[in-house]
């Protein structure tokens, strides 16, 4: 029996992703395309994870009853599916695969500004050298073409591509953008629960934890919001991402918000960077107001909504745009669901007089079963006005916003975090500006250090 | 310092009363996890445990006009089921998470021989799948009853075909469902 070479290859699987039967896999086993590696090993007294390389207290003993043995199983990457000590990581040894080499991969029509042409080639050139490079570019740059050429190049090549990024809603909302981009190479999208589960396209789009499934797989990687949790703060995800590199691999990391290390390595040059400060509709992001509220804290406890707000709110340039109110917690979001239907009515049904009214207000967080759904209404213009935790910091666009946080100087706000939900508004040519509002109770570090960031990119800009 | 097993957050076990009760429990779940398993307070339906007041249930009644009359005696309950305990017992069948079901233990126990300690009880589990059984490697079910260190008896068993299947794979153990129903009927 012929195996397919692209289905195995690049990846560490487990019997059951395996979708042989014994006897074919015994014969795939006997002609050496496959071989049996260990899932867990042994060193300096310590075991680890072949896959997710954790340790103890991530090893823990299961009284198995398959090999009727107590033995070690890893819970660190168990999402990824259980990797117990009696079992193997079938690899593939047998023939390399034959990735297409594309003659004209792309069918991207747009036109690169000035600035993005010019991070448009380094990301080029650095995919063709499989050197590292950082992408330091502004909330609504538009990375995603910048990166186009760069992967035209390397699909001419025959190569093998993955971008990671953390969230899968992002996942989702690149997927269309990229069939459409590159219409004949085989892209798939894998995030939990997606319909896509095999991992054999030649270009992967993929949230960070997925790169657990691959080992030496690509030619270039592209990680996108470094940044962002949780690539940031799990080091499991940094061992999944080197290991789904190939020996020889291009590495792109992109960001908006680069954190203290980045920054370091970018004024330490050890690490090659491009920055793009203009957004791709050449106008400057929006600078954030702050209004300070005393007695906000308080107001939010009992939930209820500070005058500041509803001021704010009746006093915008534009009344017609949609709204993001972020709000420190799922808790205080819950909470102040039922006034916002009372008193946020009247702006909700001046910016979508035609709707009903009963919809036109929404809450969504990150265990919220129907956020893809409220976010896709947003989006479709059927919602006029969401509360929102952090979970909409980034990643989603929406055309024309006017963006609010309440309790800005709230520790979930970080610098990062403050630059992200402001670049939220003023993402579309048509309406290339938004308001952008911190309500707080005395001002944060963050709070500070955002807006100076922000004024810092304007400047920058300014100045090309 | 330990790691939450719910969490997976680093907490400090705290001082307190309850760990004289529940040390088990206690060494394994930080405390926002701990406090988000909620016992069942009331005696409830002296039948089934439902929570809605303390006599015999409505659901209970038409079970007694049904033809199944009678063969419920008694249904104990110890947690109530909410989203938290929904996710939790996910994980611990479904992803296979072995230890979680470790925090049950003692009071599993403790529950088990307050209505049951006459020893004309047999403790019988609900058998999974051999399919399911190559997947997990464990049985939660099984596990339960084992807490209970009570007589145990397997008389719904399936043991038997799930171990002829294990051993009809010579490579390996799990499988997929497909190969896997081939190996079942090749032996
Ligand atoms: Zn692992
Ligand atoms: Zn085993
Ligand atoms: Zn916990
Ligand atoms: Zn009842």
């Amino acid at each position: 029996m012929e195996l397919d070479p692209k289905r195995y290859a690049g990846k560490r699987l487990l019997r059951r992703e395996i979708p042989l039967s014994t006897n074919v896999l015994r014969e795939a086993l006997q002609h050496q395309h496959f071989k049996q590696i260990p899932t867990l090993r042994k060193e300096k007294n310590s075991m680890y994870c072949n896959r997710c390389n954790a340790t103890q207290p991530h090893l823990q003993n299961i009284d198995c009853q398959i090999c009727d043995r107590t033995h070690l199983y890893c819970r660190n990457c168990i999402q990824m599916g259980r990797v117990s000590s009696c079992e193997s990581f079938y690899e593939w040894s047998g023939p390399e695969p034959d990735w297409h080499i594309h003659a004209k991969p792309c069918a991207w029509e747009g036109e690169l500004t000035r600035h993005q042409q010019i991070a448009a080639d380094t990301i080029d050139q650095t995919m063709k050298q499989n050197g590292k490079l950082l992408v330091h570019a502004v909330c609504g740059a538009g990375k995603t073409e910048m990166l186009f050429q760069g992967i035209t190049t390397s699909l001419r090549q025959g190569k093998r591509i993955c971008l990671a990024t953390p969230r899968a809603d992002v996942v989702r909302e690149l997927l269309p953008r990229f069939q459409q981009a590159f219409p004949n190479v085989t892209v798939q999208a894998l995030y939990g629960g997606s319909p896509d589960k095999t991992g054999d396209g030649q270009l992967i789009l993929a949230t960070t934890h997925q790169l657990l499934r691959f080992y030496q797989a690509f030619d270039v990687l592209i990680i996108d919001e470094i940044d962002a949790f949780p690539y940031h703060a799990d080091p499991m995800l940094h061992v999944a991402s080197e290991k789904a590199k190939k020996p020889t691999c291009a590495s792109i990391f992109l960001t908006a918000t680069p954190r203290q290390k980045e920054k370091r390595q970018i004024a330490a040059k050890t690490l090659p960077h491009v920055f793009v400060p203009v957004r791709f509709h050449g106008q400057p992001l929006p600078v954030p107001a702050s209004k300070l509220c005393i007695g906000l804290h308080k107001q939010l406890r009992k939930g209820s909504f500070q005058k500041g707000l509803l001021h704010w709110l009746h006093n915008r340039r534009n009344a017609t745009r949609q709204v993001l109110i972020f709000l420190p917690t799922v808790v205080l979001a819950n909470r102040l669901q039922d006034e916002a239907m009372e008193v946020l009515r009247p702006f909700a049904q001046k910016i979508l007089p035609k709707r009903e009214a009963e919809t036109l207000i929404r809450t969504v967080h990150a265990a919220d079963k129907d956020r893809e759904a409220k976010v896709q209404a947003f989006r479709n213009r059927e919602i006029a006005i969401i509360l929102t935790t952090t979970i909409l910091e980034r990643g989603v666009t929406f055309p024309s916003v006017d963006v609010a946080i309440l309790d800005a100087a709230h520790d979930v706000f970080d610098e990062a975090a403050l630059v992200q939900i402001a670049g939220r508004a003023g993402r579309s040519p048509a309406d290339p500006t938004g308001e952008v509002i911190f309500f707080h109770e005395g001002r944060s570090d963050a709070m500070d250090k955002a807006v100076r960031a922000i004024q810092d990119m304007n400047r920058r800009a300014k100045r090309l | 310092m330990n790691l939450c097993i719910g969490c997976g957050e680093a907490y400090t076990s705290r001082p307190s009363w309850s760990i004289f009760f529940w040390p088990e429990r206690i060494s394994l779940l930080c405390r926002d996890c701990e406090e988000s398993f909620h016992r069942l307070k009331e005696p409830g339906c002296p039948s089934c445990m439902k929570q809605t007041g303390s006599s015999i249930c409505s659901d209970c009644l038409e079970w007694e006009k049904s033809s199944y009359q009678g063969v419920l005696e008694k249904n104990v309950s110890l947690y109530s089921y909410e989203p938290f305990m929904q996710d939790y017992i996910a994980r611990w069948k479904y992803r296979g998470d072995y230890i979680l079901g470790k925090v049950f233990e003692a009071e599993f126990r403790k529950l088990y021989y307050q209505h049951f300690q006459d020893s004309k009880y047999e403790v019988v589990s609900i058998p999974i799948s051999a399919e399911r059984m190559v997947e997990r490697g464990f049985n939660q079910a099984g596990e339960l009853a084992a807490f209970t260190r009570a007589k145990r008896k397997d008389v719904l068993g399936r043991k038997k075909a799930w171990r002829k299947a294990i051993q009809a794979q010579t490579i390996a153990q799990a499988d997929c469902r497909k190969s896997f129903s081939f190996a079942i009927r090749a032996a």
